[in-house]
């Protein structure tokens, strides 16, 4: 019999197929565990290393766990120093970058005319420009035009220019599931534009306010190649961190690596938690 | 609360290219309960917007109690609006929302509150004042949404499309607490729809849209009864339909050949003999052959019985007479109307029930 | 302007416009007009107030490596004294010298150039400094073979009039050039000379900096890809949330301190060379071990590890859109796996593909962290560093500006052909 059913041709492919489909789910099955482990690997040795004794971070030459480290990092006066200036660098910024970021996304959600794709572009391109670009220019301008020598200024104000875009996205994406109804019911009801803006705009924007600083301080506080260029003589707690990396390698690193893995952890999964439970409810 | 009128004169809405409404003139009275009434697109919406002030018109003039609005922004306007997704303040509770308006005028929270509650009696929302809106049921969010619109006395009160979203038991229910309110109230209603029942059964007088043009203003009764265009006509209510050509004119009355045979009804509009025409005529208004008892002079048909619907108090019949379909509404009288399941039967109507209008309009459909 | 005076009023249009207008002018646009004029700014320093200048900061530098010398030669000399012997670690050759280590708080030449920025900082390994990390550093310099006592005498001597003869020259050279000045400045005129006297090195450099950006960025597609579509499409919601926080930590964590991660492997002391010394492969005891930091190859693979995460979420946020029934369709048809990928993924992620390949390439070609702190200035500089170094070392802002104008029209360039090879715009590009 040389007929062959359709029915038959059905029953020799699908097992195939499933054939090829277990094998290539196999393969990107260990492919991901060994990318997970590329990305981890040298994250754990660096969270063991913090508690090696030795002097060298290492963890193939163990000398004795020691927290010896951790007391070392509150009496280092640069490394505190650089955390304050981190700190007040990043409040800059948010002071700076959220009234910014939300003007420009109410400017750019109600504009109607063909500058509006002009004026996004002008204001998305510091997030498309390279760090240590940003940071050259702040530099030059600030001290060019107003005599303005680098330091946690300039700083914030170069980190603050791309940030401010990062901010801008945000609002707009919120602004952007805003039911327009809810502000003309407002003025409707006689409320002026100040008033719709405070009592309708503002308060439906608030999370949003919440997330833009709290990732603004995060971009501000890790930031490297921008505030390496617009800080000068100054140091923030990364700068400070590059600097000693560039003489060799100090378990004191290791020990704000450990810092902020930990915190890393803790935000990345309450984050992803509350992201499941949002997307679940 | 005192309602005011509202004059449209002359006023037209053009979007680039495309005209939303044609020149209007129209006239609602104070205290009246008005509806605009029209398929989706109609530019009823755009009517109703115009009125409030978030669209300015292209040309004319709209006048609310005998003052122009033109420059007056909608925050400054003795209207209330109440949208179609209600638009309730999400962040706000129950009574923040009704005295949104009073907040705005910078009245006492004291003052407000009380004012809120006042409200919220009215529309027997009592005790519900803490509440979030969302943990109101539809129908309570409807209530909401008059009380914080009526908080502000508006002399003219815009509903766009407001029960739409709602069910069809709580729909017919809030119709007559609507009117209710709007006998109470004396505000000005203009009430946006495109259901026919919403707008029949409320309004004073309704204004019936289409393509930017309003087409016939009148009371229920007449725009049911005197079709003014072929667009009424056909949009309010259901029609049977006949085409034919104008064979002569007698007085009111026009003779018409139709494939079914030669009709007579009375000719609304202009039309000569030659013209295309249609006839309408209600499915109520048709009977069956046999049940005359006058001697009036009546159009018969013959038909060939497809279905037969039972819907409560009505027998509906769905025929077909030649190329035509033809409903007859008969009112169920409990034990004939069962045998009329197939089967030819003879129709008939009288003159007076049917009406003959030029396809004109209708032709662009 | 009409819609936005409708929705938010006058007032605050003002303040909307007011704060955008501000933004835009004293954080975007006028500061990269001022780098631009600064990069068509060609300075002529041939002029004699340029040679002076140039003769001061000469005898400036020499000043400061004397002095240097001779705090070593006075700390060998005492060391020497003290144990009796002139045995000792007394590093003729002083620090290492400043453009090895270019970091604006650690050069140790005040006085040279004109940035602010370069201040000796408290960091300076001084003897009290607690900085453990500098001690077994590859940086520690040679070791130089003791000199006797009496010979680092005479050279103290002889230093110390060399210098007394330099403070006079300085002293007579600045009191000319404060009265030159006036009249013959150092000549500027716009051309664009900042461009065409780029060193070929320096041109060289930019090339093989674009090359190697452009690598890391194809790297980190073909890394990626796979585990953002496996993400998007993976099926329990716990599988899920576990892949979300397996990519989003390592991606939140600092630049730096991933790079320090891969230096701790690769460290002459490192990881792999332990590694290796327990495999038998080398002997850490007798001094042997790779030198795997501060060579391009080593440069590059941190880099990948730095930025290629930024490649996972944005091919992640597109694959998650993509209806995965039409993946279920493709393959009950009979499609096979690549060309289900090619005919329904692949075009589905483009505009993440874009948005992953441009933020790459980006941090990439920009990166001034990798190179600096895995090259340790021992191997060939990047183009971050070159820029760097013409602000910070030549003191040259336009020659900076010129290079950082390069390195950027080199990146939007980059972004324009990936808009017109992806078909996408600019809103979809930023999101």
């Amino acid at each position: 019999m040389t007929v062959i059913t359709a029915e038959q041709i059905a029953a020799g492919a699908a097992p195939r197929r499933r054939r090829i489909r277990d094998w290539s789910d196999a393969v990107l099955s260990g492919y991901l565990l060994l990318f997970f482990a590329y990305m981890f690997l040298p994250l754990m040795f660096m969270v063991a290393a913090a508690f090696n004794a030795n002097p060298t971070p290492s963890v193939t030459d163990w000398q004795g766990f020691t927290l010896k480290w951790f007391q070392a990092l509150p009496r280092d006066a640069r490394f505190v120093q650089g955390l304050l200036h981190s700190l007040a660098i990043a409040g800059g910024v948010i002071v700076i970058s959220i009234p910014l970021g939300l003007a420009g996304a109410l400017i750019l959600t109600r504009l109607q005319s063909r500058a509006s794709t002009l004026l996004y572009t002008v204001l998305v391109s510091p997030i498309l420009t390279p760090g240590i670009v940003l940071g050259a220019t702040t530099m030059i301008f600030w001290r060019d035009a107003f005599g303005m020598e680098a330091g946690l200024f300039t700083a914030a104000i170069a980190q603050a220019a791309f940030i401010a875009s990062y901010c801008m996205l945000m609002f707009m994406a919120r602004l952007q599931r805003q039911d327009r109804a809810l502000e003309e019911a407002a003025l409707d009801l006689g409320a002026s534009s100040v008033f719709v803006f405070r009592r309708i705009t503002l308060p439906f924007l608030m999370p949003t306010m919440l997330t833009a600083a709290l990732i603004s301080f995060l971009q501000s506080i890790e930031n490297y190649n921008t505030t390496f260029f617009a800080i000068g003589s100054s140091w923030t707690l990364v700068t400070e961190i590059g600097a000693r990396m560039r003489f060799g390698l100090s378990p004191m690193i290791n020990v704000i690596g450990v810092i902020f893995v930990v915190i890393t952890v803790v935000s990345a999964t309450i984050w992803v938690l509350a992201r499941r439970r949002g997307g679940n409810g | 609360m005192h309602g005011q009128d509202v004059v449209l004169d002359g006023v037209s809405m053009r979007f680039g290219d495309f005209t939303a409404v044609q020149p209007t003139d129209l006239t609602i009275n104070a205290g009246e309960f008005f509806s605009i009434l029209g398929p989706s697109g109609c530019g009823k919406t755009t009517i109703l917007r115009m009125i409030s002030g978030f669209l300015d018109p292209s040309a004319g003039d709209v006048r609310i109690g005998g003052t122009s609005m033109a420059g007056i922004r909608p925050n400054a306007r003795p209207t209330a609006l109440i949208f179609q997704n209600l638009a309730l303040f999400p962040l706000m509770s129950v009574w923040e929302n009704v005295a949104f308006g009073l907040e705005a005028r910078g009245v006492p929270k004291k003052v407000r509150r009380q004012r809120a509650e006042e409200l919220l009696a009215m529309v027997a929302l009592t005790g519900q004042g803490e509440k979030k809106p969302t943990e109101l049921s539809g129908g309570q969010r409807q209530r909401v949404a008059i009380a914080r619109a009526l908080a502000v006395e508006p002399a003219v009160l815009l509903l766009d499309e407001p029960l739409s979203a709602l069910d069809l038991k709580l729909r017919q229910h809030m119709r007559s607490e609507l009117k209710d309110l709007q006998r109470k109230t004396g505000v000005t209603f203009i009430y946006i729809t495109h259901d026919q029942g919403e707008a029949l059964t409320m309004s004073d007088r309704v204004a019936v849209m289409n393509r930017g043009v309003v087409e016939q203003v009148a009371s229920s009764d007449e725009i049911y009864n005197q079709p003014g265009t072929p667009f009424v006509a056909s949009f309010v209510g259901e029609q049977n339909v006949f085409r034919g050509k104008l064979s002569g004119l007698d007085g009111e009355i026009a003779r018409v050949d139709t494939p079914q045979g030669e009709m007579l009804a009375r000719l609304r509009g202009r039309a000569g003999v030659g013209d295309e025409v249609m006839i309408f005529v209600r499915p109520e208004r048709v009977g069956l052959g046999g049940t005359g008892t006058d001697d009036a002079p009546r159009n018969r048909l013959r038909a060939t019985i497809e279905r037969r619907d039972l819907e409560g108090p009505f027998v509906n019949l769905h025929c077909r007479a030649g190329d035509a379909p033809v409903t007859v509404h008969l009112p169920n009288s409990g034990d004939t109307a069962s045998s009329l399941a197939s089967g030819e039967t003879d129709l008939a109507f009288r003159p007076s029930d049917a009406i003959v209008m030029p396809v004109g309009d209708l032709a662009r459909e | 302007m009409n819609s936005l005076v409708k929705s938010y009023g006058k007032g605050l249009t003002g303040i909307f416009l007011a704060l955008t207008a501000v933004w835009i002018a004293l954080l975007i646009v006028l500061p990269q007009a001022r780098m631009i004029e600064r990069a068509f700014t060609y300075v002529d320093r041939s002029g004699d107030a340029a040679t002076l200048s140039l003769e001061i900061d000469r005898a400036y530098t020499r000043v400061f490596d004397i002095d240097t010398d001779l705090r070593d030669l006075r700390a060998q000399l005492q060391a020497g004294q003290e144990a009796g012997q002139a045995a000792g670690g007394a590093p003729a050759g002083g620090l290492p010298s400043p453009s090895l280590v270019p970091s604006p708080s650690l050069t140790p030449s005040p006085s040279l150039t004109p940035s602010p920025s370069l201040t000796p900082s408290p960091s300076l390994p001084s003897p009290a400094a607690p900085s453990p990390g500098v001690a077994p550093s590859p940086f520690a310099p040679p070791q130089q073979a003791a000199l006797p006592l009496e010979e680092v005498e005479g050279r103290i001597v002889a230093l110390e009039e060399e210098k007394a003869g330099l403070q006079g020259r300085i002293a007579e050279l600045e009191a000319i050039e404060a009265e030159t000045t006036k009249t013959a400045g150092i000549s500027e005129s716009y051309s664009a000379k900042n461009f065409t006297n780029m060193s070929e090195l320096h041109f060289r450099i930019f090339l093989s900096t674009i090359f190697y950006a452009l690598c890391v960025t194809l790297l980190s597609f073909v890394v990626c890809y796979p585990v953002a579509y496996a993400a998007a499409t993976a099926k329990s919601a716990n599988k899920v949330a576990l892949m979300m926080l397996g990519l989003i930590i390592p991606y939140a964590i600092n630049e730096l301190l991933r790079i320090f991660s891969w230096v701790m492997i690769l460290e002459k002391q490192g990881i792999l060379n332990g590694v290796l010394d327990a495999l038998g492969l080398i002997d850490m005891q007798a001094g042997e071990g790779i030198r795997f930091v501060a060579s391009n190859g080593a440069v590059f693979t941190v880099m990948v590890y730095a930025y290629v995460l930024f490649m996972v979420f944005p091919i992640y946020n597109t694959i998650e859109t993509l209806d995965k029934n039409q993946i279920e369709a493709a393959r009950d048809l009979g499609s096979s796996t690549w060309r289900i990928h090619w005919r329904v993924v692949l075009p589905h992620a483009k505009p993440g593909i874009a948005v992953g390949a441009i933020m790459t390439f980006m941090l990439s070609a920009g990166s001034i962290a990798v190179p600096e702190i895995v090259g340790r200035g021992l191997h060939p500089d990047w183009f971050a560093q070159v820029i760097y170094r013409r602000f910070f070392e030549a003191g040259s802002w336009n020659e900076g500006a010129a290079y950082s104008l390069a390195l950027l029209v080199a990146c939007i360039a980059f972004i324009l052909v990936n808009m017109a090879v992806f078909r996408v715009g600019i809103r979809d590009i930023a999101k």
